[in-house]
């Protein structure tokens, strides 16, 4: 336990000052964008590279996969709580392909945008909608969460279901959705939190610690409970909503729990990134995991911790906080009158 | 239509001399992969005055994306 504590706390340095990491562990990344805005924006993750990734997760991708499924599930069942309908939807990126498959008919979606930076993934989605000839009328375009290429007030309903934590502009693309969006429209979206795959965190820098003397990053910050209300709010949203589960996912060894990760298009995108794991690295990785986390019957648990975040387009019939000073009742007169009686 | 370009968020329109959807206040033509509209930033090609200039000339209509 007093390992583990350590790696935490390196864990936290690390987050915070991450310069401080050693030169030789870095990597020459690729070109920046060419459409960088500059300024002093930080470019955390190589958006091309997940394109690759996304492309090969079209390929290798599972049929069903029982956490996808599972968020899918639980974000579209928050459209059953509102009373409204959402005509017209945009879902983005990440496991969209999931929430068309488990719609069936929530949101009293008519047309539906389904897009991805991918165009693999965006054919494989077609192909699975002309497999199936019911649902709403589906368009498809190959398009990226941080340039959304939708015309402003033209959605009821904007979904989210694992894509936005590998923006590099999380609160611009949020800032996007809401311009999209109807006055009265809805933005929902599931992002994976800090907790997401903590103990493939600790092993593999444990690992590191032992074989190569120092650490690169080999997992993505990822988004904390507390940051998302705040980014709901920064983008504009009213009415935010932020909740958190927590999923665990057993697997045989520490391969397959990789192997899933790449089927889901969730590997390592960072810039600075180690482009390189040494064989000695991957087997410490796989033993500390077995050793500090396994379980009685020899399998291995992963965390994925997921945020949903709800938000509206602002509507003047919105309840909202009065004016303050507009009160006409007094709170001294409603304790007189229900206030604990004397006896 | 509700596509609009990426960068810009102005309306495109599709130019059936290489089938692609140009954004005329960005200056850039994003193409049409098997049907699927690409507005990726990176896909986009920016055009030269004259591709502008022959393209205006040539029959347009919206994008039916």
């Amino acid at each position: 336990m007093a390992s583990s504590a350590a790696a935490r706390r390196l864990l936290l340095l690390r987050h915070r000052h991450g310069n401080l990491l050693p030169k030789r562990h870095f990597s020459s990344s690729s070109a920046p964008d060419g459409l960088d805005d500059g300024g002093g924006r930080v470019k955390i993750f190589d958006r091309d590279l997940k394109r690759r990734h996304r492309d090969r997760a079209a390929w290798v991708m599972r049929e069903t996969d029982g956490l996808v499924d599972a968020v899918a599930e639980n974000l579209l069942d928050r459209l059953e709580d509102c009373r409204k309908a959402f005509p017209s939807a945009l879902c983005l990126g990440g496991s969209a392909g999931a929430v068309r498959r488990l719609l069936r008919g929530r949101g009293g979606i008519e047309r539906l945008i389904m897009m991805d930076m991918s165009a693999d993934m965006v054919k494989k989605w077609r192909e699975s909608e002309n497999a199936t000839g019911d649902g709403p009328e589906t368009h498809f375009v190959i398009g990226d969460e941080e340039f959304l290429p939708i015309k402003e007030s033209s959605q009821d309903l904007i979904m989210s279901c694992l894509g936005l934590h590998w923006t590099n502009d999380l609160p611009g693309a949020m800032i996007q959705c809401r311009l999209a969006l109807q006055p009265d429209g809805l933005f929902l979206a599931a992002i994976l939190g800090g907790e997401t795959l903590k103990e493939l965190r600790i092993a593999c820098t444990v690992a590191q610690m032992e074989r190569e003397g120092g650490i690169s990053p080999r997992m993505s910050p990822l988004a904390q409970v507390r940051d998302a209300g705040n980014l709901l709010t920064r983008a504009g949203f009213t009415l935010p909503g932020v909740d958190v589960d927590q999923y665990t996912v057993r697997y045989n060894n520490a391969l397959e729990l990789v192997e899933h990760l790449r089927a889901m298009g969730e590997t390592n995108a960072l810039f600075q990134r180690n482009p390189v794991l040494k064989r000695d690295t991957a087997l410490a990785t796989a033993a500390i995991y077995q050793s500090m986390f396994g379980l009685e019957d020899g399998s291995i648990p992963a965390t994925f911790q997921v945020i949903y975040m709800t938000g509206w387009r602002e509507h003047p019939s919105q309840q909202k906080a009065k004016r303050r000073g507009s009160a006409t009742i007094s709170f001294g007169d409603i304790q007189k009158q229900f206030g604990p009686s004397e006896n | 239509d509700v596509l609009v370009c990426p960068l810009s968020k102005q309306p495109l329109r599709y130019c059936e001399v290489n089938g692609s959807l140009v954004s005329d206040s960005a200056g850039v033509a994003f193409p049409v992969l098997d049907g699927i509209p690409s507005l990726v930033p990176k896909d986009g090609k920016l055009l030269d005055d004259q591709e502008v200039k022959s393209e205006q000339e040539s029959s347009t209509r919206d994008s039916s994306g």
